[in-house]
């Protein structure tokens, strides 16, 4: 409580000493922001946001600001407010400071943007994607992102005269990985093997003495960028290092919109994981688009410890998705898409030990979500 | 998932993106200018462009470079995008803000006129911008750049 209220008091301040500012201050301070809303309705299992009965609960907003104090000094901080479902939370996505030595060269400290893939480092921004939600394979606390680390980071970009060129990240600290594990909710991997009532457990697994770094590629075909990424760090109160890495691809020009990521998460013999997903949208003209996505994830457990075979659909994850957008510009979007899914990784009813206990796991789920998104 | 497969669909896709590219520009309305004292005179299309998304900040002999745009809405602008950048100001405007809310920058000064634009290039020796081709310049102490493919 103290943390929000803390967070609270920053933005007020922020606001009231900016509130008649325009968004560039005499190129000192930027203010940026972003938000969205959506409803979303399933079949059954509650899936992104969406419920059985329909949910009108999932909304969020950010302040970003950023200031050059100093030529090659730059400050960059980000508040994140969310309701999702019964849960609200505010939280400090980043606030660090980078000294350019040269565009090879930036020094950042503090709690930065995690750079993984494509969408990590915009993790909530709707105006930037097709779908109101990130494939949930990789974005959707299966353990394999974290939205920022805490510690000291490298960037920088060189390009060639011949259109080539390459943008790196390294960087060390610690990091907060989110995850599900939906068999947490039925008791396994505890002591007695028991059914508890419950629905998914979400946990922060903090990582210690974590290094990691990402590549990124821009080749002379127009708008087509491809690279690497990966990091790991050993696991508080665990024996095994997390370890991930993850393949991206992007290409942006004219009316299409092409990206495909896979990633693989290593945590020894106790946790296994990959995920892909392909995701295409075609601008029909200035304001309609239409997309489609697939998503796939698959999980292996240490059958010693947990036993899988209650359900295996908790492992498993696969959403087929169709979307239409209507951009109004850049900054507003109105999206409705429909996803069918197989698998209970990430579409869970209510109670998962009652379900698994009775044998009521519904593992397809198909359901709509429809909200607007903006950015300023 | 065999990252074996996931290689060849990636190639495969990049192959693709190379077939489906046909960039149709328009003839360009505008000229790039930087100060008069900038001992620049000529430069590549694809410098231009990185220093207008601040893929490079420095000009060759080390001193930081400093863009304006036109707004957003300007005709000039949407040629000097499709032309320089190669993209539309829609699509350059989703990459300042992927830039922006990924805490890797802001976008260029933007100013409302070419009069501005004008006024901004002559009061700062390290600036560049652009105007229409049709733009009188000598009032200011600018030069026009020849911008070479």
């Amino acid at each position: 409580m103290k943390v929000r209220t803390g967070y609270l008091f920053i933005l007020a301040a922020l606001l009231s000493g900016t509130a008649n500012l325009p968004a560039q201050v005499d190129k000192k301070v930027d203010i940026h922001g972003f938000g969205a809303w959506a409803y979303g309705r399933t079949d059954g299992n509650k899936y992104i946001g969406g419920t059985n009965n329909g949910s009108y609960n999932q909304s969020w907003f950010a302040l970003n600001v950023a200031s050059t104090p100093y030529p090659n000094l730059t400050v960059n901080a980000q508040t994140f407010w969310v309701q999702d479902g019964d849960k609200e939370e505010v939280e400090l996505d980043f606030a660090f400071a980078e000294w350019q030595v040269s565009d090879l060269f930036k020094f950042r400290v503090g709690r930065v943007k995690h750079p993984f893939g494509i969408y990590t480092e915009i993790f909530d921004v709707g105006t930037l994607r097709p779908f109101f939600k990130l494939p949930q394979g990789i974005y959707g606390n299966a353990g394999f992102i974290s939205e920022s680390y805490q510690g000291l980071g490298i960037t920088g970009s060189y390009y060639s005269s011949r259109e080539w060129g390459i943008t790196y990240d390294i960087y060390g600290g610690g990091i907060g990985i989110e995850s599900e594990n939906p068999f947490e909710s039925l008791g396994n991997g505890e002591d007695d093997g028991s059914i508890e009532e419950g629905g998914e457990e979400e946990e922060t697994s903090p990582l210690r003495d974590m290094i990691g770094g990402r590549v990124t590629v821009t080749i002379p075909i127009h708008g087509l960028n491809f690279g690497f990424s990966g990091y790991a760090g050993d696991e508080e109160e665990a024996d095994h290092r997390h370890k991930v890495y993850g393949f991206h691809a992007e290409y942006l020009s004219g009316a299409w919109t092409l990206r495909s990521e896979y990633a693989n998460l290593d945590e020894g013999h106790e946790h296994r994981a990959d995920a892909f997903y392909l995701e295409g949208a075609y601008n029909l003209n200035e304001h309609w688009q239409v997309a489609v996505r697939y998503d796939w994830f698959d999980a292996e457990l240490d059958p010693e410890n947990v036993n899988v075979s209650a359900a295996p659909s908790l492992l498993e994850h696969e959403d087929f998705a169709l979307g239409l957008s209507y951009w109004f510009n850049t900054n507003f979007v109105l999206k409705l898409s429909y996803h069918i899914v197989s698998g209970n990784h990430f579409a869970l009813p209510e109670d998962v030990a009652d379900a698994v206990a009775t044998g009521d796991l519904n593992t397809t789920t198909r359901g709509i979500l429809a909200g607007g998104q903006f950015s300023f | 998932m065999n990252v074996t497969i996931y290689i060849v669909a990636l190639s495969v896709t990049c192959f693709w993106c190379s077939q489906i590219q046909a960039q149709k520009t328009p003839k360009p309305a505008y000229k790039v200018i930087v100060n008069a004292l900038n001992p620049v005179s000529s430069m590549k299309k694809d410098m231009v462009s990185r220093l207008f998304l601040k893929k490079a900040t420095r000009w060759p002999n080390g001193e930081k470079a400093t863009c304006v745009d036109l707004a957003s809405d300007s005709p000039v602008r949407k040629r000097f995008s499709k032309k320089i950048h190669g993209r539309e100001v829609s699509a350059i405007k989703a990459y300042w803000q992927k830039k922006i809310f990924s805490g890797r920058g802001v976008p260029v000064l933007e100013l409302g006129s070419e009069a501005k634009v004008l006024q901004y290039v002559h009061d700062n020796p390290q600036a560049v911008g652009y105007v229409a081709a049709s733009t009188s310049t000598a009032k200011y102490k600018v030069k026009v750049v020849v911008i070479e493919n």
